[in-house]
């Protein structure tokens, strides 16, 4: 016995209106308009190769005044922490007082295929944190890293220490070898020198589809049938659509670094050993000495918590904070209950140090 | 609407038609906003008004005359319009519809949404028309599952519809795990259902990554019927794989012998790609019917809970957290790691391969190839890092330097606390040149001597101590005029 009741009046009339609804929707969709990516005025103050460096405009002058630099990943576009008025991490570490900087990393084309993590690291990375230590007359400043961003950031605070006076680090992965992370489970047995060397600079398409396959059935067959029902509604048609936007804005992502991050990261969990290899520096993460704060999400499909609560063993600091957030990867950035807590938090947290 | 609804009658034939109606006219009122009518003189709208809802079966009836009708099913409006027109890979995944019923030539539901996507498609482009076409997809799988259960139920009761809908599913899976494992093609049929459109994103990528694919099905195509390259013909070569991947070893001759090769190794590194292909839709497909499974059980327990499903959304989010919940099983599991790694690999093997031709060609016109562009871009990244590097080693020797030079003449100078440069620039901002010949015993001669020594003006020389100004006197040949007409003291009072 199935307990399914309808009829096939009952069925008509539903597909009739998911119709009717889709239409009207599709209309309203034409008239959305522009999406921008951030809503947050900025001003460019470096630029090299294809990546920009801005600053945050405040209406209040920084009350923290160290500077916050924050590294996004290279795997879609910072815009995430800006994404609508209302919703921005940004805004919110802004009006917790802090100066912040972003490195926006642009898109790679085919030239940048060569650029390796050195280069990101200890060429891009470094420079901004110069430029932003020399406008700013002082030694070292706060770091915060997202994600990708976040493993490059540890790696720069444990390489380059004296330039960081206290570290953030976003659903940053540490240990890519728990039993949970459906990514680093599914890229052992690829042949990354052979994709590497066959595809030269890695696209965001096939980047996309594999973050996409992690939870298909939800993220291609359902979320937009849920939209439907909105698209009546221009204002939540065009929030939805700046999240459409912003997950399908992929950049490629440069070959060689690429090929570094899955090998070393990924497929041999070099962080954990302390045998990453970067240009010159050997990264050791107990040379990360200076306080840590580190914000994981709890549902995280793509970075487990247990990926990134490992980095609480591996530190060289006494002073580690750990900000574990009830969502998912996402929405650690864009829900309304994360603008309340998270950015006030890192603010107060900063402040004390 | 309706009444007695369990059984087919006209007036919930006419409800479907009022519906589309409503639902064309709605379309076309943004045709016509946005200047455009696809539907011409006497289209759809008039079709419809004609329609005779009167046949002895009137849904196949009904539909068989519906403009709306000529679906995707026969003629499918993206693979003649696309780049998957030829790419065997990205088939129309609801070409084969589980939901629809086995004989379902007809398919209204979807066809009308498909019709009308096809026609709105060109008025909605760019990045709001990538995402109308996500909708659009999505609500095909909807309809889809409309359509099945709507088609079961003219005949039966709800849940015996529901129950037939679901056997019909579960057959065709099996139908299509059957066709795969004994398919000796190389092409594979793909995966129906919304575990199709999973795949057929994968095809997309492949796709666009790849969009020589299409060129190395007609190469396999031709190796298999025996044309080799190079106009060498091997007759008897049929399409069954084992003949076929003992033809590919056969070494190659003569004089384009490499060349032959090259398109040999593709052609089983294609056939490989094929075989990983077939192995991961197989894997797919036993997850799809693990997630039927599933469906089932949690139709079960909420029968057993009294409860009942009221609504298509219902059953289809129930349908999709099942799947998840099963493809979670699955995308953690050994075999995944596997069938996914090797049809990755398989897929780049095939694809610097098609690159070695392609290579082979453009060294042939004197063109340059992606090895030489590789070469060039390596050893042009090397020397910017290398170039970055010295710049900042150069910028290091150059603050030493000046701290070196500042510390010498040290002792004579009086500290000067006016206007310091910021802490963090090591490079002393530089003083503004004096005329020197305002010091009694420099004329405009000695003072371009001066200048060429790097004395450019007072403080240099009020900071000079007596070693230095002996051998400065030295280099000019001044014969001890700097001691003796104390230029030192006379640059310290210029200086106030």
């Amino acid at each position: 016995m199935i307990p399914f009741q309808m009829r096939p009046d009952e069925i008509l009339s539903e597909t009739r209106g998911f119709n009717e609804k889709l239409a009207k929707g599709v209309g309203n969709l034409m008239d959305v308009g522009d999406i921008p990516s951030g809503v947050t005025p900025k001003e460019p103050v470096y630029k090299e190769d294809k990546l920009v460096l801005y600053r945050y405009k405040s209406e209040k002058p920084a009350t923290n005044k160290t500077p916050l630099l924050i590294v996004y990943a290279l795997v879609n576009r910072p815009y995430m922490t800006d994404l609508q008025e209302n919703r921005s991490t940004i805004r919110g570490l802004l009006d917790a007082g802090q100066d912040v900087y972003l490195i926006d990393w642009g898109y790679p084309d085919a030239a940048d295929r060569y650029l390796t993590m050195d280069d990101y690291i200890n060429g891009y990375l470094d420079r901004c944190v110069d430029i932003i230590c020399a406008h700013h007359g002082l030694d070292k400043i706060n770091v915060l890293g997202i994600c990708q961003g976040g493993a490059f950031s540890l790696c720069y605070a444990s390489t380059h220490p004296e330039k960081v006076r206290n570290l953030i680090t976003m659903v940053t992965p540490v240990d890519f070898k728990t039993p949970d992370n459906m990514l680093s489970h599914w890229v052992q047995n690829v042949d990354i020198d052979l994709l590497v060397d066959t595809q030269g600079n890695i696209p965001g398409e096939m980047l996309n589809w594999t973050f996409l396959n992690l939870k298909p059935y939800q993220l291609m067959a359902q979320k937009y049938l849920g939209v439907v029902d909105l698209m009546d509604d221009p204002k939540a048609l065009k929030n939805f659509m700046r999240m459409e936007k912003w997950i399908f804005d992929s950049p490629d992502q440069a070959g060689e670094t690429f090929r570094q991050f899955t090998k070393d990261f990924f497929q041999d969990n070099k962080l954990m050993k302390g045998e990453v290899q970067i240009g010159d520096y050997t990264v050791n993460l107990r040379n990360v000495t200076m306080p840590v704060l580190n914000v994981f999400a709890e549902q995280d499909h793509l970075v487990p918590p247990d990926a990134s609560k490992a980095l609480k063993k591996c530190v060289g600091t006494k002073d580690y904070t750990e900000l574990s957030f009830p969502g998912g990867h996402i929405g650690i950035y864009v829900s309304g209950k994360a603008q309340k807590t998270i950015p006030p938090a890192i603010g107060e947290w900063l402040d004390k140090r | 609407m309706s009444t007695n609804a369990n059984s087919w009658n006209e007036s919930l034939m006419n409800g479907w038609a009022d519906a589309q109606r409503k639902y064309w006219d709605t379309w076309r009122d943004f045709a016509s906003k946005a200047g455009y009518s696809p539907l011409g003189a006497g289209g759809n709208g008039q079709g419809f008004a004609a329609n005779p809802f009167n046949g002895s079966n009137p849904f196949a009836a009904a539909f068989g005359q519906n403009p709306f009708t000529q679906s995707a099913f026969n003629t499918n409006p993206f693979a003649a319009a696309s780049a998957f027109g030829q790419n065997p890979f990205a088939q129309n995944p609801f070409a084969q519809n589980p939901f629809a019923p086995f004989d379902g030539g007809t398919n209204p539901f979807t066809g009308a949404l498909e019709q009308w996507w096809a026609t709105m498609k060109p008025e909605v482009q760019g990045d709001i028309g990538t995402v109308a076409e996500r909708f659009y997809d999505m609500g095909k799988n909807f309809m889809s599952m409309a359509e099945g259960l709507f088609g079961a139920a003219g005949q039966e009761q709800p849940d015996a519809a529901m129950q037939m809908w679901m056997s019909s599913m579960q057959a065709m899976l099996q139908h299509w795990i059957t066709q795969i494992q004994n398919n000796m093609d190389i092409v594979t049929p793909d995966l129906p259902g919304i575990s199709g459109t999973t795949l057929s994103t994968w095809a997309q990528f492949a796709d666009s990554v790849a969009p020589w694919l299409n060129m190395s099905q007609s190469y396999l195509k031709d190796v298999a019927e025996g044309h080799l390259p190079g106009g060498i013909e091997m007759p008897g070569v049929g399409a069954a794989q084992e003949q076929f991947c003992r033809a590919l070893s056969v070494p190659g001759l003569g004089y384009n012998r490499e060349q032959q090769e090259r398109v040999q190794a593709l052609a089983r590194h294609l056939l490989a790609y094929h075989e990983a292909l077939r192995a991961y839709k197989l894997a797919f497909a036993k997850t799809a019917l693990a997630s039927l499974d599933s469906v089932q059980k949690r139709l079960q327990s909420l029968h057993e809970e009294g409860k009942t499903i009221e609504s298509l959304r219902a059953l289809y989010d129930m349908w999709v957290d099942a799947s998840e919940e099963a493809y979670g099983d699955f995308a953690m599991s050994d075999e995944y790691q596997v069938v996914y790694g090797d049809l990755v690999n398989t897929l780049m093997q095939v694809r610097k391969d098609m690159n070695a031709l392609a290579d082979q060609q453009y060294r042939l016109m004197n063109l340059p190839t992606r090895p030489e562009i590789d070469t060039m871009q390596r050893r042009q990244q090397e020397n910017r890092r290398e170039n970055r590097q010295l710049r900042r080693e150069l910028a290091e020797l150059r603050a030493q330097v000046n701290k070196l030079s500042e510390a010498k003449p040290a002792p004579a100078a009086k500290p000067k606390a006016k206007s310091n440069p910021p802490a963090q620039d090591k490079l002393p901002i530089a003083e503004p040149d004096d005329d020197l010949t305002e010091i009694k015993g420099i004329g405009p001669k000695m003072a371009e001597k001066l200048y060429d020594e790097g004395i450019k003006n007072f403080s240099q020389l009020a900071k000079m101590n007596k070693k230095f100004a002996e051998q400065l006197d030295e280099a000019l040949k001044a014969q001890g005029r700097i001691l003796r007409e104390d230029w030192i003291g006379q640059a310290k009072k210029l200086l106030g």
